[in-house]
């Protein structure tokens, strides 16, 4: 019984989430000795707020990198996918009500991720090549053909704006009222769902066996194309929930917002320790990657760093983490080349 | 005439290069049609000779270490940072009254820190990619935030901005012997190094072989780690001289010019036939690619089409050649399985 404790512990000790966690811990410290406003319900709250929108969308990447690739479309998704409902909206002259707004969006969402996986299965398409062109044409349409100028607030349907101004609950404090915004529960809904998905179900146990080893998934009976399908619709999907939750938040619908920032979110999924290759990774190591960057981003202000530090720390940072992982992973293997 | 015949075995074209020949005039004949006497004229071939050199450069970057089986996210990132230090160098410190002579002392030492840049960067992707063995696309996302954040701090956001020398104008903007556009004979000058380094030296076979098979190349005898950093530090040199080039032609340098680069550089690597997989490549192709989508967009200026529609006419054309291709080779293979069973019965 002793033993078999002590494994645990061991095992537990030596994953990657631990070291993650611990790593957290340590910056809290840190940002917290050097600010103290650091700990301030408000700056926590707020913190929460941003981390609403990567968390959804850190689920989609990682199942696509466990899957086996590396997804670069889905900003382009979120935002063609919540422009266009957005100016749909507006041309039917709909204020909503908000869950026909999501529904409209995921299945958007939904629809380019298919295609997706369509060029992916069909046409042996590298999956980082597929994304990225698929992105890119969706965005560049929606820029030339529908409008390329952002919609203020005013022009928005009212449930989005409405959705941006509830709370769970609200607090009082010296400057005003604030209080937890309501997206981070359909975050953590999310994240139950994914995490059920990928552990409860034939289909997401077959992602974790198709991002392993491809053949042997097919060896052993599962339908590759279906899982890819499944996957890639899935992030859509996801997409356009949050996409719809970015422009409410915003409270504007900019079709030239997100450009580029793709590499943040797959960055910080990877470093809560979903492997790259695939095979490996759970929603926990999204929870923790998109913890750590976004509290080290958002409060590097806090303690005082000019802004234009920012990018080279955020850079500095992303490098140390893969550099800490990789290491750890060949302290394990074996062969050298 | 012996001359000619050197060239053609020097320069190997394969089925790829074809389809983009055909391709190429296919656009031209196109473009040519649509837009009647003012397509097709030396006026415009020189204008696009100063157009595509950027690009084409960055992808000829993106491609080596596409071939080696990663991407080189930072490059143009490299390019950013080596064009402010260079520009903090020829633009801020040179006194502003210099002679000719001085102002050349200035612009060696700043194509000097310019090679110095490129090794130290590139050393830097290099060493964790080859000896720490850390996912490429990983490494240089964050070294892109890193030279990225570097450029930005030494210019505190705002940019390297003023007059220039004139031989720095004259490399961005003159034309050698009033023909030849500079920044052209620039790109063809590190084309040539970068073709003769991947396709005819020991160094660029190992490579290949690295990219198509890490496993046999190591037990072959090649030392990969090597071969990697050397890749990395070729293609940072590439982005830090493209940095260079861009700093002389717009005579001014930013930490966040053209950060759409690197994805319209990955896609025309992919398109010129470079296997993002690894191991397969051949950069001429590369040089084909860059030069039609340079003719499309050459063609969609002159049209007058929403420059989005540009944007996403790289990820479009990607798809379909990578569509017509598998369609191609589905219908090869239709054709041999049938000639098998002519033999069979």
């Amino acid at each position: 019984m002793k033993n078999i404790n002590n494994k645990t512990i061991n095992r537990l000790i030596k994953s990657n989430e631990f070291v993650i966690a611990i790593v957290i811990i340590l910056v809290i410290l840190i940002f917290g000795a050097i600010n103290p406003a650091f700990y301030s319900t408000r700056n926590i709250f707020e913190l929460f707020r941003t981390i609403t929108v990567n968390l959804i969308f850190g689920c989609g990447v990682m199942m696509i990198i466990v899957n086996g690739g590396v997804d670069l479309s889905f900003m382009a998704i979120a935002i063609v996918t919540s422009y266009l409902t957005v100016q749909s909206c507006i041309l039917l002259s709909m204020q909503g009500p908000l869950i026909i707004i999501f529904i409209i969006a995921s299945i958007m969402g939904l629809i380019i991720g298919l295609f997706n996986s369509y060029l992916v299965s069909k046409y042996d398409i590298p999956v980082f090549i597929a994304t990225l062109s698929v992105g890119s044409v969706i965005r560049g349409l929606v820029l030339a053909f529908i409008g390329n100028e952002y919609i203020p607030s005013t022009h928005m349907p009212i449930s989005t704006i409405e959705l941006s101004k509830k709370y769970i609950f609200l607090m009082r404090d010296i400057q005003g009222e604030f209080g937890l915004h309501i997206g981070i529960i359909i975050s953590i809904g999310i994240i139950i769902i994914t995490h059920i998905i990928l552990n409860y179900t034939v289909i997401g146990r077959g992602v974790y066996a198709l991002g392993g080893d491809k053949i042997s998934a097919i060896r052993i009976g599962y339908n590759i194309k279906k899982i890819r399908y499944f996957i890639f619709g899935y992030a859509g999907l996801l997409s356009g929930i949050a996409g719809i939750i970015y422009v409410s938040q915003n409270r504007m619908a900019d079709p030239i917002s997100l450009q580029g920032q793709e590499l943040s979110v797959i960055a910080a999924v990877v470093m809560g320790g979903t492997r790259i290759t695939g095979g490996k990774g759970s929603v926990l190591s999204v929870i923790l990657g998109v913890l750590l960057t976004q509290i080290i981003l958002s409060n590097l202000v806090l303690i005082g760093v000019p802004s234009f530090w920012h990018r080279s720390t955020f850079g500095a940072l992303i490098i140390a983490a893969i550099l800490f992982q990789s290491i750890r992973e060949n302290l394990k293997k074996e062969y050298k080349y | 005439m012996k001359k000619m015949i050197k060239i053609k075995e020097t320069i190997e074209f394969d089925d790829k290069s074809y389809q983009l020949i055909g391709i190429l005039l296919i656009i031209l004949i196109i473009m040519t049609i649509l837009i009647p006497g003012r397509f097709a004229t030396i006026n415009n071939l020189i204008a696009m000779c100063y157009q595509f050199p950027e690009i084409g450069l960055f992808s000829i970057g993106i491609a080596i270490t596409m071939i080696i089986g990663g991407a080189d996210l930072s490059i143009v990132s490299i390019a950013n940072l080596s064009a402010v230090i260079s520009g903090i160098i020829i633009i801020q410190k040179m006194p502003s009254n210099a002679n000719s002579e001085l102002a050349i002392k200035y612009i060696l030492i700043s194509l000097l820190t310019t090679l110095l840049i490129g090794i130290i960067s590139g050393f830097i992707n290099g060493y964790i990619i080859g000896y720490m063995k850390v996912f490429p696309i990983l490494v240089t996302l964050g070294t892109q935030n890193l030279y990225f954040g570097i450029a930005v701090i030494l210019t505190g956001g705002i940019g390297v901005y003023g007059t220039v020398p004139e031989l720095l104008y004259f490399i961005g903007s003159g034309k050698l012997f009033n023909i030849i556009p500079v920044p052209l004979a620039y790109f063809t000058i590190f084309f040539l190094i970068t073709y003769i380094l991947i396709h005819k030296t020991p160094y660029g076979i190992k490579a290949q072989l690295y990219g198509s098979n890490k496993i046999a190349s190591y037990y072959s005898g090649i030392d990969n780690k090597k071969v990697v950093l050397k890749t990395y530090i070729l293609s940072s040199i590439i982005g830090s001289f493209t940095g260079f080039l861009i700093l002389a032609r717009t005579s001014s340098a930013k930490g966040d010019y053209g950060i759409t680069l690197v994805l319209q550089a990955l896609l025309v690597s992919v398109l010129g036939g470079v296997s993002p997989l690894g191991g397969k490549g051949n950069l001429i192709n590369v040089l084909l690619a860059v030069l039609s989508l340079q003719l499309i967009d050459t063609g969609f200026n002159f049209m007058r089409i929403s420059p989005y529609v540009r944007a996403s006419t790289y990820g479009g054309m990607l798809i379909i050649s990578i569509a017509i291709e598998y369609l191609i080779k589905k219908y090869k293979e239709k054709i041999e399985k049938r000639k098998l069973n002519k033999k069979k019965y």
